[in-house]
């Protein structure tokens, strides 16, 4: 065999063979070009994995091999070929054709990527509809089949029932039976386990790896490299609309050549110790000497994470003030409600924990094991059925709301979703005025021209110490990223000066990159001003990353609690080794 | 896995507790429908009796038939109207209980026998004209989103008039045209299906624009939901897209403001059968209000608001068949 003869066979191999790639929107008369030159190339079996941020171009690059690109899409390739598909020159109807049955697309969130109003089943049996004269009961028992396949139990009860039913792991499965029914050779998996718990993540990756091994190619999109890590063979790094650096997996993730390459890396929180930097040092912040922090005051990290660290000086006079005392503790805390069919489901149960003064008590488990409830708690937005806690030594969940009322400044929140928790219409001026005055109730600051210049004055502090500039103040929060929003939710929860702030899933929305920056900040406004954190996550990295101690929730109790280092270490429980064997993590 | 198993063994309960629960939902929908028919009877009891003029004469034939004071009097000793007002209340909310709304003071004969004269007319009127209405701005909207900028522009405009525009207008409008100008459509409406053309046209013209605003958006939305990305990249058609998923979810607000719709058809009716020349119960209504026909005022404001009530159920109803997260809310939490 020629060599010739040897590349034309692998070209006809190759499911997905992609040059040059250009995608360019216009706008107006204006042309914004968001993927410039983009190259992929996947055989059977292959998996490739196409890492970005948010607006990096990655999701218009894999809607564009679909021929999805949309309307005011102009798309141009050297080569843009699935299969022996021509794309670029596929008529409406043969790329319908093509779609479904030789790539199959699995998108993030299957509750809003499969229409809630039909019926998994019949959502699946679309693909079969469009693409095969197969009869209707053909039709069900091939979805019964490919949900089986999937590994969805009881496919035949799960078939008639529609995507807000199922569980999220369930319906994720569903959505990929929906793309793999007609077996296409190329799928192409858009952050496909994005918003998942990390053991139904884990699930949905040996899922993919083993169509992988099936022989199905993969386009796996993800902002994680820890995910991709685990099923791709090959990497291409995106920002920007350009891939900057593609290769072996191995090779890319352990002898990374690009520098955002690299920062992506360095973003991964999973094993990086409490108080390194996860992303590039900001300039807003004043760096002192390595070992000062360590020599003032009781200081609870190890030496040894300190250097890394930018610190301003002048808030270890907070810590050094607080010593080891108590901020919050809660005692055989429980809480139930009645579900739907009246029904009482205990959701806290007999829940402990010690958050010390200035430190960080980290609150991991998976949905529904009742971490939002227990924060709820905590924040004396709803009364225990049993149990106590106490703020800062003084009884905090037994006082009268309006006893509570004055206190509750000290004690915020910063949650998932800062978008939902803005009035859309105010700006973040507003916003943070808004914050400032209510703790005092609206004569603190009044109207005087002394009042109004002091709270711009307080504004314009809150956003430095966040890290924004003074010039978003007059943004709308739909106008702001998404790290943005976030820097201004946790100045707004700052705004009161609280000595705790719970953090609900604070980085989960985020990229990771921009995830590095505001945990990152978290860690730096705790060392200044001595905040204690109780921080909720599912994702055991972050937690292990920003925790002194921590606490594994499942199904409303507390299985296991100790220092960070213990618990992350020396897994007691065997639903804690559970989860961490199933977080990914850089390989 | 043991949840599941936890599941299927409260399966049974879980049916007997669903029916409890509609069985509840019902009780309540019945009590709230007694409610509003009391508040009704009485609002209505009380507030024809501000129009001034005196009933008695409306007995013996309305304001010109110069009764004499004995005839006046005999009528009042009739109808129990020389009774204190309240001891009247209570004989008419008694009388309304067991479904008898009595005699009509200008016709001479049951009230019941009046209503179910014109009921079935602004029946027929009303359902045709709601029917219609849906369809005109299901295709308005599914033009509106299909056609680019222009069709946009244009259904935006067609919408906001149609909406805009008050039935006596439209309808004399509409009458000029086709029935003076190209006397294609009686202007009298006459049994049959060309003298409900227009009245029809009258009624769903607005309410289709209105329908066509709200169902736009839906659609827009929709076409922009992840669920229709994934429906395309299995192959959908965007006709199929629009069909299949776009219009289900597009319907949603419209089915569920169609029973505040119906109601102001059966409004709508009282001046289209006016216009029109058109038996039903709208210009009986009209013409009692007139001659202070009271039993057939009452009579007819509570059949418009027992049709009211039960046009609200159903539509309830219809809401939780096309939205079946309705119908589970509240969900496994």
């Amino acid at each position: 065999m020629s060599e010739r003869d040897a590349v034309a066979m692998s070209e006809r191999a190759a499911v997905l063979d992609v040059r040059n790639l250009r995608v360019a929107f216009r706008s107006g008369r204006a042309s914004t070009t968001v993927v410039d030159g983009v190259g992929l190339r996947i055989e059977p079996g292959q998996c490739l994995a196409l890492v970005g941020e948010s607006g990096s171009g990655k999701s218009v690059t894999a809607r564009s091999i679909l021929g999805l690109a949309g309307d005011g899409a102009r798309v141009s390739a050297d080569r843009l070929r699935v299969g022996s598909h021509d794309v670029l020159t596929l008529g409406n109807r043969q790329l319908r054709a093509m779609r479904g049955a030789d790539v199959g697309l699995v998108l993030q969130d299957a509750l809003v990527s499969l229409d809630p109003l039909r019926t998994v089943g019949r959502e699946i049996a679309d693909a079969l509809r469009l693409h095969t004269r197969l009869t209707p009961s053909e039709r069900s028992a091939r979805v019964l089949q490919v949900l089986a396949e999937v590994g969805v139990p009881e496919p035949h009860l799960r078939a008639r029932q529609r995507s807000g039913e199922l569980s999220g792991g369930l319906r994720q499965r569903a959505l990929i039976a929906s793309a793999i029914a007609l077996e296409p050779s190329l799928l192409i998996a858009d952050e496909p386990t994005t918003a998942l718990d990390t053991t139904v993540q884990e699930q949905i990756l040996r899922l993919l790896e083993r169509l992988k091994s099936e022989g199905t190619g993969i386009l796996l999109i993800s902002h994680d490299l820890a995910v991709v890590s685990r099923i791709a063979d090959t990497i291409a790094v995106m920002t920007d609309g350009r891939i900057v650096e593609q290769g072996p997996a191995a090779q890319v993730l352990g002898d990374p050549q690009h520098d955002y390459t690299r920062r992506l890396i360095r973003a991964v929180p999973a094993g990086r110790p409490r108080g390194t930097r996860l992303a590039p040092t900001p300039s807003t912040l004043v760096p002192t000497s390595p070992t000062a922090p360590a020599s003032k005051g009781p200081e609870p990290l190890e030496s040894d994470a300190i250097p890394a660290v930018s610190v301003l000086s002048t808030g270890f006079v907070h810590l050094a003030a607080a010593g080891r005392t108590v901020a919050l503790e809660a005692r055989g805390l429980s809480k139930s409600y009645r579900g739907p069919d009246a029904s009482r489901r205990l959701v806290v149960d007999d829940v402990s924990f010690v958050l010390e003064r200035g430190r960080t008590l980290g609150l991991v488990g998976e949905s529904g094991s009742g971490k939002t409830t227990t924060a709820r708690l905590a924040l004396g937005l709803t009364a225990p059925d049993a149990g106590t806690l106490t703020l800062g030594g003084a009884p905090w969940s037994i006082l009268r709301e309006r006893l509570r009322r004055p206190e509750r400044r000290r004690i915020g929140a910063i949650y998932q979703d800062p978008l939902g928790s803005f009035d859309p219409r105010w700006n973040v001026r507003e916003i943070l005025a808004d914050a400032l005055t209510s703790g005092r109730g609206a004569s603190g600051v009044g109207g005087s021209v002394g009042g109004r210049a002091a709270l711009a004055r307080s504004i314009a502090g809150l956003l430095d110490s966040v890290g924004l500039a003074s010039a978003l103040a007059d943004r709308r929060p739909l106008h702001l990223s998404g790290g943005q929003r976030q820097r201004v939710a946790i100045a707004r929860a700052l705004a009161p000066d609280p000595e705790i702030l719970v953090c609900d899933e604070p980085v989960s929305a985020l990229d990771v990159s921009v995830q590095a920056q505001v945990l990152d900040l978290l860690d730096e406004l705790q060392r200044e001003r001595g905040l204690s954190y109780l921080f909720i996550s599912h994702d055991l990295g972050v937690v292990q990353h920003m925790s002194d101690t921590v606490a594994v929730m499942f199904d409303g109790r507390i299985v296991e609690t100790g220092p960070s280092a213990d618990v992350f270490a020396r897994p007691a429980h065997e639903y804690t080794r559970r989860l961490l064997e199933a977080a990914p993590r850089l390989r | 896995m043991t949840a599941l198993h936890a599941a299927t063994a409260v399966r049974a309960p879980r049916r007997r507790r669903a029916a409890g629960r509609a069985l509840r939902w019902a009780a309540t929908r019945v009590a709230g429908a007694v409610f509003v028919l009391w508040a009704v009877a009485t609002l209505i009891f009380f507030g024809i009796r501000l129009i001034p003029g005196d009933p008695a004469e409306a007995i013996l034939g309305g304001p010109g038939s110069r009764a004499t004071p004995e005839a006046l009097a005999q009528a009042r000793a009739e109808f129990g109207l020389d009774q204190p007002l309240f001891t009247q209340y209570l004989h008419e909310l008694g009388r309304l209980a067991t479904g008898d709304f009595g005699t009509s003071y200008a016709l001479k004969v049951p009230v019941g026998q009046v209503i179910l004269d014109g009921l079935g007319s602004t029946l027929i009127l009303t359902v045709v004209s709601l029917a219609v209405a849906w369809l005109f701005a299901i295709a308005l909207a599914l033009w509106a989103t299909r056609g680019g900028r222009v069709a946009s522009a244009v259904s935006t405009v067609l919408e906001i008039v149609a909406a805009a525009v008050p039935n006596f207008w439209l309808g004399t409008i509409l009458i000029l045209l086709f029935s003076v100008g190209l006397g294609w459509l009686p202007a009298i409406s006459t049994p049959g299906i060309p003298g409900l053309v227009l009245p029809v046209l009258t009624l769903a013209i607005p309410l289709a624009g209105f329908l066509g605003q709200l169902m736009r958006e839906s659609v827009l939305n929709a076409l922009d939901a992840p669920f229709t990305v994934s429906a395309r990249a299995r192959g959908e058609s965007e006709t199929g897209v629009r069909l299949i998923h776009a219009l289900r979810h597009a319907a949603l607000p419209a089915i569920s403001l169609s029973g505040w719709a119906f109601g102001s058809l059966i409004s709508g009716a009282v001046v289209v059968e006016t216009v029109f020349a058109r038996p039903g119960l709208g210009r009986t209504l009209l013409s009692a209000v007139l001659i202070r026909d009271v039993p057939v005022v009452i009579g007819v404001v509570m059949v418009v608001a027992l049709v009211y009530i039960v046009v609200t159920i159903a539509t309830d109803l219809a809401d939780r068949f096309a939205d079946p997260r309705l119908r589970q809310k509240g969900g496994d939490r």
